[in-house]
């Protein structure tokens, strides 16, 4: 469950492995779909969605939202760009 | 067709099938009468042998026994030509101790006479309350309470012999309280037509507490109970198109009503029917129900306040129903289309109520004023009057001196005559007409020409009486049922109608119990209990599209809307259009009040500081709104804001908005106060309001439409604006229709964001934008599917 490994920071617009988490990839598009499901609950409305969808399983962050380096490493699969 | 079951506790004392059993109380034995009777196959009767006589029947109610605080049903039927007026105590009911025909040992009630409409139309069902004070007494012992009485009857003031036939009948009698209809079904409900038809068969119970007029028209004579009160039938009852109106019954406060209940089964009550769904449904087909009380004064109610299964008001017109209309506090009921004319308060609960209309409620109101009854406020004294039998005129005597309409005497007036050596010209009498010398008298007992003596007069017995101030100002009129109150003698207190009414005196009908009373601060209401309010706003109530309009007495006091609580303020009011009302909004509330304290405000911190007391001691709560006065600076001396915090032990008040504040020391004649906040919306025009602080504030409507790229209503679109402060205006779902729609007084720049991409639904690419609200504002959103989520 994706939503065990990967820790959303809505405060900081950051996308990080939670401390116990990284025992299974993900696709990119798998975070993308995570993301997007958990952006559209109401308390979440209130914040900048954090990932776009540029093409078939191409991904971009954006609103400054940024993923580091140890949560990346368990995406495989499609590509994650930073709009920056 | 649904016939609907009588439930009910009611006692039969005699079927009147046979006059054994039934004793006079002298003068007539009673026999038994099968050319007339409602019900089975007889009634018991007697003829008036003499002019200006009582005659009585009473039945045996088996031993001595308890009716207090019951009803006593009976049907009665008299030659109303030969019978002496109401005045007069044309017709009875009596109650006696004595199982005997004890000639002085009773009471008995006035219930009608020559000069009352339902002697003149034949049977006719009376129903007394029991509690009521006699209005004529036997020379004897009469029972000073109703805990053993023995016989009940009914008696009569006759004016004329008759030879043949009975001039009195009497027929099935009955004591107790609750008559209650059940039955029917959704596709077959019960109805009064059906009640009536089968209730008033011979054969059958005949208990009437519904009844039809000539005209058609269905009266309830008492307490009409729909539903089982216990047990698991099912009911459903219908009125449609029909015109129903409460009878004029000397029953007890209150007692007139319809009113729902419901055991372990349902229990629906309907007027009319509604066409359409949602807010564009209409009621049609509706009732028209109202009362006539001219002579006991009883103001009637529709009691629908027990948790029952549905209630239905579509297209009815409801008049006068004094004592209040009351829904279920809880949702699924429905009152649309319906008209609320000259009501107690209405509380439609949570019902769904649109495009209705309230309309002339209020009452009339002295207000606490100096307030005496008074003896002969209206008297010539002993003067010499004549007596014309055959016009029924007194005359002054002609070279006299005075007039009786120098005097006061009008038309209508109750009088005693006293004084004449014919006792038949003495007693009460209501004025037919009246000149400066001669006051003519309804037909009644039989009177006898006579030539005055010096010591005949004529007066009023007691009169209500205010040195200043005028009930014809206040608004009281002729036929006006009041309620008295704060008098010492609790029979002054009473209900009764007004028969004449000047600037300084006001006369009733119903004489019985008043007792002259000094001055004294006291108050005379047009009877009711009713809310200071056509409409009692429920905390959780769903009204929408309605007109409150008229809503005015002549004391300038009368409100279309009470709201008893401000819990929930800020509320909306939501197409809800005021015209002509004294005040449109009575916030009731419990007053929460610094008084004129030393309050500084920060502006830029929205803070207002009291420099002693305390806000929460005062019982000021985040989340309430407040309105602020004596503030030096204007910005400061707000119509409302809201409570964010309370802070610094209860002295400092943080407000929502701080937008208006100005820096300022307090200087002790600073004041807060929790009002009640109506945000208007979609044209909703209230603008007074009494009572507790109440602030208007015109809401702008927000609209989100959602759709994809076929044009179809997107539902369960996460849908949300926000200032862009954060401020959050709207935050929900999309309908079924795809809109999503809030109210909000804020204004500014706003973003708006649509999303929806829930697990199991079709997903959509997120929708954002940035706007401006400044007043309504409506945005079409077209949402982009995402193939990739």
């Amino acid at each position: 469950m994706i939503e065990k490994d990967f820790k959303i920071d809505f405060k900081n617009k950051k996308i990080s492995l939670k401390p116990k988490g990284g025992g299974q990839d993900y696709s990119v598009r798998e975070l993308y779909s995570f993301l997007m499901d958990l952006l559209d609950e109401p308390e979440n409305m209130k914040y900048d969605v954090p990932i776009e969808s540029t093409g078939k399983d191409d991904f971009a962050l954006i609103n400054g939202w940024t993923i580091d380096e140890k949560a990346l490493k368990h995406l495989k699969g499609g590509t994650l760009k930073s709009a920056a | 067709m649904a016939a609907p079951t009588i439930v009910t506790d009611l006692t039969t004392v005699d079927t009147a099938e046979s006059a054994i059993g039934w004793l006079n109380q002298a003068n007539m034995n009673p026999t038994t009468d099968t050319d007339a009777f409602v019900e089975g196959t007889s009634s018991v009767g007697l003829a008036f042998a003499a002019a200006n006589t009582r005659y009585s029947m009473i039945a045996d109610l088996g031993g001595s026994t308890n009716i207090t605080g019951t009803h006593i049903f009976v049907w009665v039927k008299v030659n109303f030509a030969i019978c002496a007026s109401f005045a007069e105590g044309g017709v009875r009911v009596v109650v006696t101790n004595d199982n005997t025909g004890n000639t002085t040992n009773y009471g008995e009630w006035a219930v009608g006479g020559r000069d009352i409409q339902w002697c003149q139309e034949g049977w006719r069902l009376i129903v007394v309350d029991t509690s009521r004070p006699f209005d004529f007494v036997g020379a004897g012992t009469p029972p000073s309470n109703m805990t053993s009485i023995r016989r009940i009857g009914v008696s009569a003031l006759s004016s004329a012999l008759q030879m043949t036939g009975n001039s009195l009948n009497v027929d099935v009698l009955r004591y107790g309280t609750k008559i209650a209809i059940t039955g029917g079904t959704t596709g077959d409900p019960i109805t009064l037509k059906e009640l009536v038809d089968s209730d008033l068969d011979p054969a059958s119970g005949v208990y009437g507490i519904v009844t039809k007029n000539k005209a058609g028209v269905f009266e309830i004579n008492g307490e009409l109970r729909i539903g089982a009160e216990s047990g698991s039938t099912n009911t459903v009852f219908s009125s449609r198109n029909e015109l129903i109106t409460f009878a004029d019954q000397p029953a007890a406060l209150n007692y007139l009503k319809i009113k729902s209940q419901q055991g372990t089964g349902t229990t629906d009550v309907k007027f009319g029917t509604g066409v359409g769904s949602g807010d564009a449904k209409v009621g049609v087909n509706g009732s028209v129900i109202d009362r006539i009380n001219v002579v006991h004064g009883r103001e009637y109610s529709l009691d629908f306040s027990s948790s029952i299964n549905l209630v239905e008001f579509f297209g009815t017109t409801v008049l006068r129903a004094k004592d209040g209309l009351t829904f279920p506090n809880a949702t699924g009921h429905e009152a649309i289309s319906s008209s609320f004319v000259a009501c107690g308060q209405v509380d439609l609960g949570q019902a769904l109520a649109r495009k209705n209309t309230f309309s002339s409620h209020g009452f009339i109101d002295t207000g606490s004023v100096s307030i005496a009854v008074t003896a002969a406020a209206v008297d010539t004294g002993s003067i010499t009057i004549d007596v014309t039998a055959s016009t029924r005129t007194f005359t002054r005597t002609a070279g006299g001196s005075g007039s009786f309409l120098t005097d006061g005497f009008e038309v209508g007036m109750v009088v005693t005559f006293s004084g004449f050596t014919n006792a038949n010209n003495n007693g009460r009498k209501r004025i037919t007409s009246v000149t400066a010398t001669t006051i003519v008298v309804e037909k009644g007992l039989v009177m006898v020409n006579e030539t005055g003596t010096a010591d005949e007069r004529v007066r009023t017995e007691f009169a209500y009486t205010r040195s200043s101030g005028s009930f014809v100002t206040d608004g009281f009129i002729k036929d006006m049922s009041i309620t008295p109150s704060g008098f010492s003698n609790s029979g002054n207190n009473r209900t009764r109608i007004i028969t004449n009414v000047k600037a300084t005196q006001i006369f009733t009908r119903e004489l019985t119990g008043i007792t002259a009373e000094s001055a004294g601060t006291r108050t005379i209401r047009s009877a009711g209990a009713t809310g200071d309010g056509a409409l009692l706003w429920n905390e959780s109530i769903n009204i929408k599209s309605s007109s409150f309009v008229g809503i005015s007495n002549s004391v300038v006091t009368a409100a279309a809307i009470q709201h008893p609580s401000a819990a929930s303020s800020p509320y909306t009011y939501d197409a809800l259009t005021f015209s002509g009302n004294d005040y449109d909004v009575n916030n009731t509330s419990t007053a929460i009040d610094t008084g004129s304290v030393t309050i500084t405000v920060a502006a830029s911190a929205g803070t207002l500081t009291r420099s002693s007391g305390s806000f929460s001691s005062d019982g000021f709560t985040a989340g309430m709104t407040i309105t602020s006065s004596g503030f030096t600076n204007p910005g400061n001396n707000f119509e409302t804001k809201t409570i964010d915090t309370i802070t610094g032990g209860g002295t400092i008040i943080t407000v929502t908005d701080n937008s208006s504040l100005v820096d300022e020391t307090g200087g002790g004649d600073e004041r807060v106060q929790r009002n009640i906040t109506i945000q208007n919306v979609n044209d909703a025009d209230p603008s007074t309001f009494k009572g507790q602080p109440v602030a208007f504030v015109t809401a702008s409507n927000l609209l989100v439409r959602v759709k994809d790229t076929s044009s179809n209503p997107v539902e369960f679109a996460q849908t949300a604006i926000f200032l862009n402060d954060g401020t959050p205006l709207m935050n929900e779902d999309t309908d079924s229709n795809g809109e999503a729609s809030e109210s909000t007084t804020k204004s500014g720049g706003a973003y708006i964001r649509v999303r929806k991409s829930l697990t199991g639904f079709t997903k959509y690419i997120p929708f954002s934008t940035t706007g401006t609200i400044s007043g309504d504002f409506t945005l079409d959103v077209t949402l982009q599917e995402d193939t990739n989520a």
